[in-house]
């Protein structure tokens, strides 16, 4: 019997359809279907995801920047340690802080003299006047004994240039 | 709508490639079946000839059989295996003529049949008589000629897939 590529088309799709049943058929057409959709729904979450990231990101680097400054949130202070010492920290000075000293030339020495004359007071050798006598020691002298207290007198003379003092005979 | 056009159109014809790429193997090919129709899904574009489309769905098919194997070589046998199988591949991707080969081996194995089988067999398929006529003639019931049909059918697509195996054994 004569046949052509066509009848053998038609019997080599049913031989084939029964390695691939139309369950089978149906089945793997629900299955792509479903991963289609599934990979749709997991590229807009995808999309919405890295949107949301975006405007996160961009929050966070434009808000700051427009709302007014914050206090500083105060920062961990550490707990006081009571110690039995006290640390002080130096700084070497500066080269112009530094006060030196230089020797002397010879011709700035000052020595004391030894040709100084030595006066010594010895006890015993006076004696205490009252105010006549006083009085009597300057009588070429016109002057006033005042009683400025208890225990102290003032001698005034009446020219002022006795005052300055004068030599006594 | 266009995924079930699309599908209606190429389904079959993906299946016979990868049933020639997949050296006969049912389960490789479907395995690589579904994984071409999911690269579909996600690299579909729009081509200006079939010609060129077709050539991309087996350049995905392939790939997707590609992947399939390599996810069960395990052992240096199998690895042995898919190296041979990539030739089958190979072949297969340049002849691009899967059908010719699944024609040819149903035309053999059609003419192995016995005589009672192969004149059932073309009486349905090349004289293009229906069920009842077959029955009538050959007095039977029409259940009957289907599930011998069926038979019929599966004992070919056997033989068809165990010359393909023994091809890619070979």
């Amino acid at each position: 019997m004569m046949n052509s590529k066509t009848d053998y088309e038609q019997l080599l799709a049913e031989v084939l359809a029964e390695a691939a049943p139309t369950g089978y058929r149906d089945a793997m057409l629900g299955e792509t279907l479903h991963r289609a959709r599934r990979r749709r729904r997991w590229r807009q979450t995808r999309r919405a995801a890295a949107w949301l990231v975006a405007l996160g990101l961009g929050g966070i680097f434009i808000l700051p920047r427009n709302l007014p400054p914050r206090p500083a949130a105060s920062a961990p202070v550490a707990k006081a340690v009571a110690q039995n010492y006290q640390l002080v920290e130096s700084q070497p000075l500066p080269a112009s802080a530094f006060v030196a000293t230089q020797p002397l030339a010879a011709g700035q020495f000052i020595t004391p003299a030894e040709t100084v004359g030595v006066v010594s007071t010895s006890s015993g050798n006076y004696r205490v006047i009252n105010d006549a006598e006083l009085l009597a020691l300057v009588a070429s002298h016109p002057a006033a004994l005042i009683r400025t207290g208890p225990r102290s007198e003032e001698l005034v003379f009446a020219n002022p240039e006795d005052q300055k003092g004068f030599p006594l005979n | 709508m266009a995924w079930r056009t699309f599908y209606d159109a190429y389904f079959d014809r993906l299946w016979r490639y990868l049933l020639v790429v997949a050296a006969g193997q049912e389960d490789a090919a479907r395995e690589a079946l579904q994984g071409a129709l999911v690269r579909v899904t996600r690299h579909i574009k729009v081509f200006r000839d079939e010609n060129v489309f077709w050539s991309w769905l087996t350049v995905l098919a392939r790939s997707a059989f590609a992947d399939e194997s390599k996810k069960h070589r395990r052992y240096f046998l199998f690895l042995d295996r898919f190296t041979r199988q990539a030739s089958v591949e190979l072949d297969a991707a340049n002849e691009r003529q899967t059908d010719e080969r699944l024609k040819s081996l149903l035309e053999r194995h059609v003419a192995l049949l016995p005589p009672d089988e192969r004149e059932l067999v073309e009486q349905k398929y090349f004289a293009r008589r229906t069920v009842r006529e077959i029955a009538n003639e050959l007095q039977m019931t029409e259940k009957a000629v289907e599930s011998k049909l069926s038979r019929l059918r599966k004992k070919l697509k056997d033989a068809m897939l165990t010359d393909l195996n023994d091809e890619f054994q070979d």
